[in-house]
């Protein structure tokens, strides 16, 4: 090869690599587009998802991606849910977090959205093919029986009980009930459940309890709201929630135990997953459980209850 | 390691050698590639130093800011406090002015609602004695024990700055809890006329701090602030929550023992610079985290900026080092160029131009080249002279020789009174003579020389009483070729004396001419004696066991003139059997007889040359 060959090599290599620094150059200017995950829950505008979307906003800033929640109505059905999922997935999203809805399964999403899917806020203790992250509501179903039975020393005789929960939130309230009545149950407690009932929206309809036991922060809101007018005519309030409403009918005084699901944990380690998943997609997602706090009225300001507090006001 | 070394001297002896233009480029470019290498290593130094340095100056005078704007909004926290208790509490009494005290308060407060959630007095017993805005206090929310009481009413003297915490205090119907930071300080107040210890409590909302420094944590590059107490409490982080629930670290602690200024830290095993500004008033530390992540994150741009310079320069250093090595290697490789083709035989002008050596290169190898060329024609002429003299030298050998016994022949007829063959032997010499003359020259047809030939053999004839017959068989078309003159007369000399003089009325010399493969052949042949085929082969070089009979001069001396005029491949060929007789031939080129062929050949241009 020659000289002049040879100087036109190089010179051409030169120029190569140049445009490829200035290509990455530009590339760096222009900044890296965050990746987008998409968050489909019921009811998402409602307060019991503050602490949540607190939870996502903070992992989004730690983990460099965009999370977007989808509006969505207080009710939705397994279609919704499905054709949600997919416009998402059309519009950009790289993974979903979704709130598991009765008759939506795995392969349906999955088929329509070929993007990671986790679940979260559902029933853990149910058997699916994609991950879950979110409380254990058999568990705090357990813990606001435990609650109940020490107010009452373990006897519920003569008690009656009343028990509600939003119509949306079956798959979730059926869990906690379930725990709830499994550790009575266990405990020999032998109240009385004079109702049982989904989105009871007068309660003062429903007859007279001594006890009212709400399992979502929907029937508990409602609830307290009742306890507060005095139209539960003196049942005590019990139930889960993770609103600061919630919180301040057990402050005033309306509620007597509040079981209450770490939403920003929720929040922040589902988005923390899928974040992981999208950079990495060999990567296996896995579920996590999420722990709940049993909060009371004169321990309600403690320290660790009050940041619990924090996210819920943000 | 012998083996390895001898490996690589031998690799090195195998490259071959450059041209000078690849050289001189070769050792630019990796002079160029060296000092660009250095001088981006240089300049990626003090570009990240200098970009550490202003990252570090940049972090400090935003933190001066925040500090300041912290400070004052603490300042302003504290006038106000001021305000409340020398212009409201201590002017006013408790039992009979306190819609005085109320219009105070909510003076101030309506003043500094942006940035205030609540303004309270307490007695020492923890009940309230005046709040602002109004609101139902929460039963039973224990103020006596809370932190901001305790501390107020422990050390009396101080204004005393919490830590961030819910405020819970007041029934907010709107379902919220607000995130404050109380500022308490222990007052005196005054009831039915009788001073008493009180708390003044002023909840500055959160928000103002938070807002100040979420202002300056906007960084995406790992940078980031943070606020603590003395104790290292956080009061405010942008990963707050996280290091609350155990899903991050900070080392505040560690910070807030440090004065202001700035230090090296490692944590979870990272690098990191501290920038610590204290705030005034409240022990608080303003925090700056610098991991050396940042840094390089920021140099990133610098890093392709000086690789895109360093590229540019090595592009431009390409062309220019190129420029300068055919600036420099043109001139050279155009004498180069000249002095291979005139060494390929060509004759052109030798390059004389480029820099001053190289001319008078040029020059010189010019110069050497015509005196070359002068020493050549010089050598040719001097070798055209040699061969000529050499030629007449050998001429001149046969004429004594042949006159001798000429001569000898004219005399002993004269004494045998045969005066008739006598004159016609002298008539036959002059003929002889004027064509062994032939006005000197040494090329003549073969029409001359067998006409020579003839005359020759009518004096030997003459002489020797026809002892022998004479036939000459020649194709005329020879005749018009040239010979070098004077090549038939030694042979039919030899034959004469050497094949037919012992014989008796037999003895026979044939003559003849033939024109074969291009060649003219003339032959002498005798019905002699012959020769052994030793004798043949030996009978035209110098050895002398050969020449038994004569010297020998004749044949050697025809044969020596015919190559030196024809060349080598030309020249005697002598056939003979032992009883059977003897053919010598001169072979030469068909030659046309013309004066510019004879001239010439005179001139010394062999045979060859003509071709």
């Amino acid at each position: 090869m020659n000289s002049k060959k040879t100087f036109i090599l190089i010179e051409l290599t030169l120029a190569a690599l140049l445009a490829l620094l200035v290509s990455f150059m530009l590339k760096e200017k222009s900044g890296k587009e965050r990746q987008r995950v998409s968050v489909i829950v019921r009811n998402s505008e409602d307060d019991q998802w503050t602490s949540f979307k607190y939870g996502l906003r903070m992992a989004a800033e730690d983990e460099e991606v965009e999370a977007y929640v989808v509006s969505t109505a207080a009710e939705l059905s397994a279609a919704e849910v499905e054709q949600l999922a997919a416009q998402e997935a059309q519009n950009g999203a790289e993974a979903l977090l979704v709130q598991p809805v009765a008759g939506v399964t795995a392969e349906a999403l999955q088929k329509r959205t070929k993007i990671p899917v986790l679940l979260v806020g559902g029933d853990r203790s149910r058997e699916t093919e994609l991950p879950s992250t979110g409380p254990d509501n058999r568990a705090m179903g357990r813990d606001l029986a435990r609650a109940l039975l020490e107010d009452y020393a373990g006897n519920l005789d003569g008690k009656t009980l009343g028990l509600v929960w939003t119509r949306g939130e079956a798959e979730a309230a059926e869990a906690r009930r379930s725990g709830f009545e499994e550790l009575l149950a266990e405990e020999g407690a032998k109240g009385t459940v004079a109702f049982a009932v989904s989105g009871a929206d007068d309660l003062t309809e429903q007859p007279r309890v001594n006890i009212v036991v709400a399992f979502d922060d929907g029937s508990l809101i409602a609830a307290g709201a009742c306890a507060a007018a005095n139209d539960l005519h003196g049942a005590v309030l019990y139930g889960i929630g993770s609103s600061a409403r919630a919180v301040y009918y057990l402050d005033t005084g309306a509620a007597r135990c509040l079981i209450v699901p770490d939403g920003f944990l929720m929040g922040y380690q589902s988005l923390t997953e899928v974040a992981e998943k999208v950079r990495n997609p060999l990567r296996q997602m896995k579920g996590t459980a999420v722990q709940h706090v049993v909060m009371r009225r004169g321990t309600l300001f403690t320290k660790e209850n009050q940041e619990m507090l924090y996210t819920m006001s943000q | 390691m012998r083996r390895v070394k001898h490996r690589i001297v031998s690799r090195i002896r195998k490259i071959e050698p450059r041209g000078l233009q690849s050289t001189i480029m070769i050792a630019f470019s990796l002079v160029s590639f060296f000092i660009m290498l250095v001088l981006g290593i240089v300049l990626y130094l003090r570009f990240s130093t200098l970009a550490r340095e202003e990252t570090i100056r940049s972090t400090q005078k935003v933190m001066e800011q925040a500090g300041e704007n912290l400070e004052d909004y603490l300042v302003g926290m504290r006038r106000i406090s001021d305000a409340i208790y020398y212009n409201v509490i201590k002017e006013s009494d408790f039992a009979n002015q306190d819609l005085a005290v109320q219009r105070g308060m909510n003076l101030l407060y309506e003043a500094n609602r942006d940035n205030l959630r609540t303004i309270a007095v307490y007695n020492h017993y923890g009940s309230l004695m005046a709040a602002e805005p109004v609101a139902l206090q929460k039963e039973d929310p224990n103020v006596s024990r809370q932190d901001w009481f305790v501390r107020a009413m422990g050390e009396m003297e101080n204004m005393h700055f919490s830590t961030p915490h819910i405020q819970n205090l007041f029934d907010d119907s709107s379902f919220r809890y607000y995130w404050v930071i109380s500022l308490s300080r222990a007052i005196e107040i005054t009831v039915n006329g009788v001073p008493q210890p009180g708390v003044l409590l002023v909840d500055m909302d959160y928000s103002s701090v938070s807002r100040v420094m979420k202002q300056i944590n906007t960084q995406n590059n790992g940078q980031y602030y943070y606020l603590c107490d003395r104790n290292g409490e956080i009061i405010y982080h942008p990963r707050q929550i996280q290091i609350n629930r155990g899903l991050a670290r900070e080392n505040s602690v560690t910070a807030a023992k440090h004065k202001e200024g700035i230090y090296e830290d490692s944590f979870n095993g990272a690098r990191r610079k501290l920038v610590v500004n204290n705030i005034s008033y409240t022990g608080w530390r303003l925090v700056g985290v610098i991991p050396y992540t940042a840094f390089t994150r920021g140099m990133i741009n610098i890093r392709y900026f000086i690789g895109i310079i360093m590229l540019l320069m090595a592009m431009m250093l390409s062309v220019v080092n190129r420029v300068v090595a055919v600036r420099i290697s043109r001139p050279i490789m155009r004498l180069n160029d000249s002095v291979m083709e005139y060494e390929a035989g060509e004759k052109p002008e030798i390059y004389i131009g480029g820099s001053i050596e190289i001319r008078h290169l040029g020059y010189s190898i010019q110069k050497s080249y015509e005196q070359i060329d002068m020493l050549m024609r010089k050598i040719v002429q001097e070798q055209t002279e040699r061969r000529k003299s050499e030629l007449d030298a050998l001429q001149s050998q046969i004429n004594p020789h042949f006159l001798y016994n000429t001569l000898d022949s004219i005399t002993w007829m004269i004494e045998g009174e045969r005066n008739e063959e006598a004159a016609f032997m002298i008539s036959q010499l002059a003929k002889l003579f004027r064509i062994s003359l032939s006005k000197g020259r040494t090329v003549i047809s073969v029409k001359e020389e067998l006409q020579h030939a003839e005359s020759y053999m009518n004096i030997q004839k003459v002489r020797y009483r026809d002892a022998f017959a004479v036939t000459f068989d020649v194709e005329p078309e020879i005749e018009s070729f040239c010979t070098v003159k004077l090549v038939l007369q030694p042979l039919l000399e030899n034959a004469i004396n050497y094949g037919v003089c012992g014989m008796e009325d037999c003895g026979e010399i044939r003559v003849t001419g033939r024109r074969q493969d291009g060649r003219v052949v003339l032959s002498v042949e005798d019905n002699g004696m012959g020769m052994s085929e030793e004798e043949v082969r030996l009978l035209l070089t110098d050895d002398k066991r050969v020449h038994k009979r004569g010297s020998g001069v004749g044949l050697v001396n025809v044969n020596n003139r015919i190559r030196l005029l024809f060349g080598e491949s030309y020249g005697l060929e002598i056939a003979s059997e032992p009883d059977e007789g003897t053919r010598v031939s001169v072979c030469i080129p068909a030659v046309a007889y013309t004066e510019e062929n004879r001239e010439r050949l005179e001139q010394g241009h062999r045979y060859y040359d003509e071709q």
